[in-house]
């Protein structure tokens, strides 16, 4: 990790090496070579014998590949000498040195960034195996598995890495099984989420374990209309209009027997007619009396026919009206009981109750392997004021027996109210859960039975004998 | 009770009600009028079956309720009653009955006996006539409204004793 520290990017050209390059490149190159020279014949001193000589013409020929090197490469003209062949042998061994050090430079840059990246640089460039280093980053990969080589400092969320932490790479991940990018953010994250499912799920089951009604409550604070009532205003507006149209019905029927006097008038001159008639014996008054007569009968067949279907519409509104208002006090019960208005207690059967534990359990245990997988932060000081597990919240040291799944205490643990739960982690005393969760012999639906206004609803939805199912 | 003539040549027509369920009759010979009088005016000193006058084609017409006169309790269930106008001579007097009476001709009609039923009856009873169902009592009306209103010159003449 130390040789990390250093930044190995080819940095910008010595002013010396381009003022050469600029002026010369072959002088350039020559003056390096003469240097490596005179290094090669203190490193012959220094060996001795033929391996020392060797070593003399090694020196020399990297001597100059580092001096075309730092010269940017050759020139234009020197590339298209050593490609015409037209220079002596050392210009060849130059060349290949200068290609074997541009393949090294350009591996310690993919190193450098598959580092940076926080990877392990042998894993994912496969060349960097079979490179020159091979073993210095192997050697890096032993040390980081051993533990951190910088000591690093928490604060909040990031870190504060030696004294130029924005210089260093992420340290080398000690989960490495951990899914890529499963930081210890994203984690703590998880766990803020699950403490709220947690919480949900808790609210939830002290609902289902007592009655209780929820009214819903507009932004501004004022309660809004419940179904139910907005089902009774339309049962309301109903009614008014059909009892609107009875008084008009009413006075339909005063006019009928309007008509009827009428009718009465003109069978009373019609008996006159014919009794004249049968005094007098005429026959003209006689046919008079029978065209009075029928005239009187068709007036009669008319306002009895007006009068009959008056009395049978108002008698129909008047069937409708109550059937109107008898039936809106159901409506009311149905519309709350889809809606939620109604005590889930009275409509909560007990396999949700066993539903919403299950989940609640479920959720706690993940949030207990999330837990168990988060790293070490023994020894960190809790900061004050912050919140979970991330911001120094310190977590149960070990947690407390529960009983395997499935088991009825557990079950009925869950449903106890928060303020008897809290802290959400610890578990309360099975004795007590199962005396919470006993069941309510006040309440209908946790005997099992069904609720009175359900039973009403049931019975309306039961088919009638020979009705298809 | 039965008479000898045939009934087409004793009535042309009989004006039958009913009071009470039982089915009362006025030969058309006898009837001046029908008309609706819903609120008789009240006589001085008005007795029952005395229901007050009314005003028949210009004339004033004494009326009583038939009901009232034979016990019978409910005269009308519509609210309105009407008055069949007997006629004698210059005479008329008007019988309260609770419905537009029924015109029945002689053709319709067969004579029937008193039934043993109506003893109480016989004396103000004519003829019976019957039409279908029917079983019609014409009633001798002038008797009684001369059990009701006594005629004042047979009254006068019984108080002095010519």
């Amino acid at each position: 990790m130390a040789a990390t520290k250093h930044d190995t990017k080819p940095g910008p050209i010595p002013p010396a090496s381009r003022r050469v390059e600029e002026s010369s490149p072959a002088w350039g190159a020559l003056t390096v070579a003469v240097g490596s020279a005179l290094a090669a014949g203190a490193t012959g001193h220094l060996v001795g014998g033929t391996p020392g000589w060797v070593a003399v013409g090694v020196v020399a020929v990297l001597g100059g590949a580092v001096a075309l090197l730092f010269a940017k490469g050759p020139s234009v003209s020197q590339k298209a000498g050593l490609q015409q062949g037209g220079e002596a042998e050392g210009g060849k061994s130059r060349g290949a040195a200068l290609l074997e050090l541009e393949s090294i430079r350009r591996q310690i840059d993919l190193a450098t960034t598959t580092l940076r990246g926080g990877r392990d640089p042998l894993a994912v460039v496969s060349e960097l195996g079979m490179g020159p280093l091979n073993g210095l980053l192997q050697a890096v990969r032993d040390a980081s598995t051993t533990g951190p080589v910088v000591s690093r400092i928490a604060i909040d969320e990031a870190e504060l890495v030696g004294t130029d932490g924005e210089s260093l790479p992420e340290p080398w991940p000690a989960d490495a099984d951990a899914p890529p990018g499963f930081d210890p953010r994203l984690r703590a994250e998880a766990l803020r989420g699950i403490d709220a499912m947690i919480t949900g799920l808790e609210a939830l089951s002290r609902d289902l374990g007592r009655p209780g009604s929820a009214v819903p409550v507009t932004e501004s604070g004022r309660a809004t209309r419940t179904p139910a009532q907005l089902v009774d205003d339309v049962v309301h507006t109903a009614a008014d209009g059909i009892e609107d149209l009875a008084a008009g019905l009413m006075r339909a029927n005063e006019l009928a027997g309007v008509a009827e006097r009428v009718t009465n008038r003109a069978t009373l001159l019609a008996l006159n007619a014919a009794l004249e008639a049968t005094r007098s014996g005429s026959e003209a008054f006689a046919a008079i009396a029978e065209e009075t007569r029928r005239l009187a009968e068709f007036a009669r067949e008319a306002t009895d026919t007006i009068s009959r279907l008056a009395n049978e519409i108002e008698y129909k509104v008047g069937e409708t009206i109550t059937a109107i208002h008898s039936t809106s006090e159901d409506v009311k019960v149905a519309v709350a009981a889809l809606s939620g208005a109604t005590p889930l207690s009275t409509m909560a059967s007990p396999e949700h109750r066993e539903s919403v534990v299950a989940l609640l359990q479920r959720a706690r245990e993940v949030r207990k392997t999330l837990t168990a997988t988060m790293p070490s932060r023994a020894g960190r000081k809790p900061r004050p004021g912050s919140g979970g597990p991330e911001g120094g919240e310190a977590l149960p040291a070990a947690a407390p027996p529960r009983a395997p799944a499935g088991e009825d205490s557990r079950t009925q643990a869950d449903l106890r109210p928060a303020e008897e739960s809290a802290p959400m982690r610890e578990v309360p005393p099975p004795i007590q859960m199962a005396t919470d969760l006993a069941p309510d012999t006040a309440d209908p639906s946790s005997r099992g039975e069904t609720p009175p206004e359900h039973s009403l609803l049931l019975e309306r939805l039961k088919p009638a004998p020979g009705q298809p199912g | 009770m039965r008479s000898e003539a045939p009934i087409h040549e004793r009535t042309r027509g009989v004006l039958a009600y009913c009071v009470a369920g039982i089915w009362f009759g006025a030969r058309v010979e006898e009837v001046a009028g029908l008309m609706q009088a819903e609120r008789p005016a009240p006589l001085p000193h008005q007795r029952d079956p005395l229901s007050g006058v009314i005003a028949f084609r210009g004339t004033m017409v004494p009326t009583f309720e038939i009901g009232s006169f034979l016990g019978i309790e409910p005269m009308s269930t519509s609210g309105q009653t009407y008055a069949l106008v007997l006629a004698r001579g210059n005479d008329r007097f008007g019988v309260m009955v609770p419905e537009i009476p029924r015109l029945l001709p002689a053709r319709e009609l067969r004579e029937a006996e008193l039934s043993e039923v109506d003893p109480e009856l016989a004396e103000m009873i004519q003829s019976v006539f019957e039409s279908g169902d029917l079983r019609i009592h014409c009633l001798n009306y002038w008797s009684i409204i001369d059990s009701i209103m006594p005629r004042a010159g047979a009254r006068s003449a019984a108080a002095t004793g010519r």
